[in-house]
């Protein structure tokens, strides 16, 4: 896969996003200048830590963070050129499902529970594509044909809790792909999913790419399921981002040290390992961020120079947020 | 479905059994000679002797209950002392006035009471929620019979807008019987609506913030076909459960506010009774308003089975 960011304008450029919540301690920076892009056709994936901001990114790209204690502090959200974040409610409102769609983690809780599957599926076909009465079940079983459900296992009068974990995500996916979005946002799509299951749910993303083209931010904290999937990975620590680069690129030689933390955390089946190794210290809280580099506590490398907030190296086709990036890159972790 | 409903009305028998019993030791239960009670001080001791044996009393207890339960397998609810007709009639008699007033109150208690507290809701802690849950809690502490009369005081006698007192039967136009009703309906059905706007708030809240409302949203559903379609259906469970009490209590309701608004109703009836001892009409008012508790559950029960097709398989 070519880097399509660079030669095409991008489909999704997140620019500097900050954000904010309104909490009883004050307010606090969830996102403290995040910036990713998502060219056409392209996979990327973002790692990070729980709590480091994953989520928050994906749902201001959506427009679905809690109104009244979000505050977006900075930045802009661009979607095919357009900044979603100054767009009129409505506008934004019309997008969501037809433009930019998306899947989320817990296929057990994410459908109405009382509403039957074909009703759910055909929501955004009848709102976004203005299909009515037979036309709507056509394109619902259709779709669901191509995330594998065949037309002879007619789920659409069924419920929710008829079906298993692995089906409701495939109809969610279904539901994501009814409008066929130029962009879809998956939230760590098969973490509740068992290992066999995981496996088709990532190819299933995949074929859509590759049928549809269309683009995909995918969510995870698996390196493995990045190797597999993605064109370009996007690792973000405490609300920012720290290394992006192509996925062979980064994993294969790593240049931030929180990057190379994440690697030697990962089990590796060719080596026999005593142990895996994790990185020292925790995530530090929102309201209590460390000044500069936000890594430097728990870092083996910082010292008194990354008090400073530190530059953005490009070093070959990888960006790392790292006062030691050009020292470090030569030291090879296997 | 058909199995479902079969399934509830079998589990229903133990419950009925329970207010059938309570209702026939009422009669035992009461201090003194039921008979002699019941004719008051001046009775002879043949007149008692002859009541005894017209209400069965001489026979040995299981003898009564059976006897007592049998008639009541077959609706007979034996014959009032005081009015000379079978209880059943005098029941019916007073059953219109008693419907159309707790129909009349239900329905102001739920429009009232749901729409509040899904605006609410939506507005969470905005002014409006503020506003309609101070006035929910207002209304849930105030007595009915107290608003009732405030009502009267400035709708009846100050502005003249509604009867004072009394009841225009159906058979009249329904409008001027719904007319006669309207003050006594928004006493006790305002009172209600507090409860259940309480309850479709906190239960409207629990469901928005659930997962499948985010999916609602992400597909780009406009906001009122989030919540009316999505939301208040899931959140309607427990609602519906509070709307079965808030009819039981309306029921109850009718004995206070029946008096107070003079409209002669089943809570009328029982009022009287209470006052003449006329023990076949208690029996009869209690057992009717039990039986009617009872299926208006089941009816509520069999509502969650056409909601949520999760009880059906339970
Ligand atoms: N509604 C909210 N109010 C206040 N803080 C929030 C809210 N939502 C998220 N946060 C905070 O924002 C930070 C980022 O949360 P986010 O859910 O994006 O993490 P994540 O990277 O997706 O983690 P995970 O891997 O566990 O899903 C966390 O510290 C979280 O506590
Ligand atoms: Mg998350």
């Amino acid at each position: 896969m070519s880097v399509a960011g660079e030669t095409s304008p991008p489909m999704l450029a997140i620019r500097d996003l900050q954000l904010g919540f309104r909490s009883h301690r004050g307010d606090v920076q969830a996102l403290a200048g995040v910036s990713i892009e998502v060219g056409e056709r392209e996979i990327v994936g973002i790692v990070g830590e729980s709590g480091c901001g994953k989520s928050i990114t994906a749902l201001s790209v959506m427009g679905l963070l809690p109104e009244g204690t979000t505050r977006v502090m900075g930045g802009s959200i661009e979607f095919r050129g357009d900044d979603l974040l100054t767009l009129p409610p409505r506008e934004r409102r019309q997008m969501r499902g037809r433009d930019i769609a998306m899947v989320f983690q817990e296929p057990m809780t994410s459908l109405n529970p009382i509403m039957p599957i074909g009703d759910q599926i055909a929501e955004p076909i009848r709102l976004h594509l203005g299909l009515k009465g037979a036309a709507v079940t056509e394109h619902a079983l259709d779709v669901l044909d191509k995330v594998g459900i065949p037309r002879s296992r007619n789920i659409l009068p069924d419920y929710p809790h008829q079906l298993s974990g692995g089906m409701r995500q495939r109809v969610m996916i279904a539901i994501a792909l009814a409008c066929n979005p130029s962009l879809i946002i998956a939230d760590e799509p098969t973490t509740a999913l068992d290992v066999t299951i995981q496996g088709q749910i990532l190819d299933l993303m995949v074929e859509a790419r590759d049928t549809f083209g269309t683009s995909i931010l995918f969510i995870t904290h698996d390196l493995g399921v990045v190797a597999e999937i993605c064109d370009r990975v996007v690792v973000m620590y405490a609300g920012k981002v720290v290394e992006t680069g192509r996925t062979d690129e980064v994993l294969s030689s790593p240049r931030h040290p929180y990057t190379q933390g994440l690697m030697r955390s990962l089990p590796s089946l060719d080596t026999r390992q005593e142990r895996l190794e994790t990185i020292p210290g925790s995530v530090p809280a929102l309201f209590d961020m460390p000044r500069g580099c936000r890594f430097r506590p728990r870092c083996s490398y910082a010292d008194d120079g990354c008090r400073r907030d530190p530059p953005v190296e490009v070093i070959g086709g990888q960006k790392v947020k790292c006062w030691k990036a050009r020292q470090i890159s030569g030291v090879h972790h296997a | 479905m058909i199995f479902f409903i079969m399934r509830r009305l079998i589990t229903l028998l133990p419950t009925l059994i329970v207010p059938l019993f309570l209702v026939f030791t009422l009669l035992h239960l009461s201090p003194g000679d039921p008979a002699a009670v019941m004719l008051g001080a001046d009775a002879t001791a043949q007149q008692v002797q002859a009541l005894r044996e017209q209400l069965g009393l001489n026979d040995p207890f299981l003898v009564q209950l059976f006897t007592w339960l049998g008639r009541m397998a077959t609706l007979d609810l034996g014959d009032s002392i005081f009015l000379r007709m079978p209880v059943m009639d005098a029941i019916l008699q007073r059953l219109e006035p008693t419907i159309m007033l707790t129909l009349y109150a239900l329905t102001i208690a739920v429009v009232v009471g749901m729409v509040s507290g899904i605006v609410a809701a939506v507005n969470r802690n905005g002014v409006l929620d503020q506003v309609s849950m101070t006035v929910a809690m207002v209304g849930v502490s105030m007595p009915e019979f107290w608003f009732g009369l405030m009502l009267i005081v400035v709708f009846a006698v100050e502005f003249r807008l509604f009867p004072v007192a009394g009841y225009t039967p159906l058979d009249q136009g329904f409008w001027a019987c719904i007319w006669s009703l309207t003050l006594p309906a928004v006493s006790v059905g305002l009172v209600q609506a507090g409860f259940i706007a309480r309850i479709t708030r906190s239960s409207m809240l629990d469901v928005i913030g659930e997962d499948f409302i985010r999916t609602a949203r992400a597909k780009g559903l406009p906001s009122r076909v989030v919540i009316l379609r999505h939301a208040l259906k899931n959140a309607l469970i427990p609602v519906l459960t509070v709307i079965g009490i808030t009819f039981a209590v309306l029921m109850g309701g009718a004995i206070a506010i029946e008096t107070v608004f003079n409209i002669p109703g089943i809570g009328r009836l029982l009022v009287n009774a209470v006052a003449r001892r006329d023990y076949p009409v208690i029996q009869g008012v209690v057992l009717f308003m039990a039986l009617t508790f009872i299926f208006i559950n089941l009816f509520v029960d069999i509502l969650y089975g056409f909601i949520d097709p999760r009880v059906k398989n339970q």
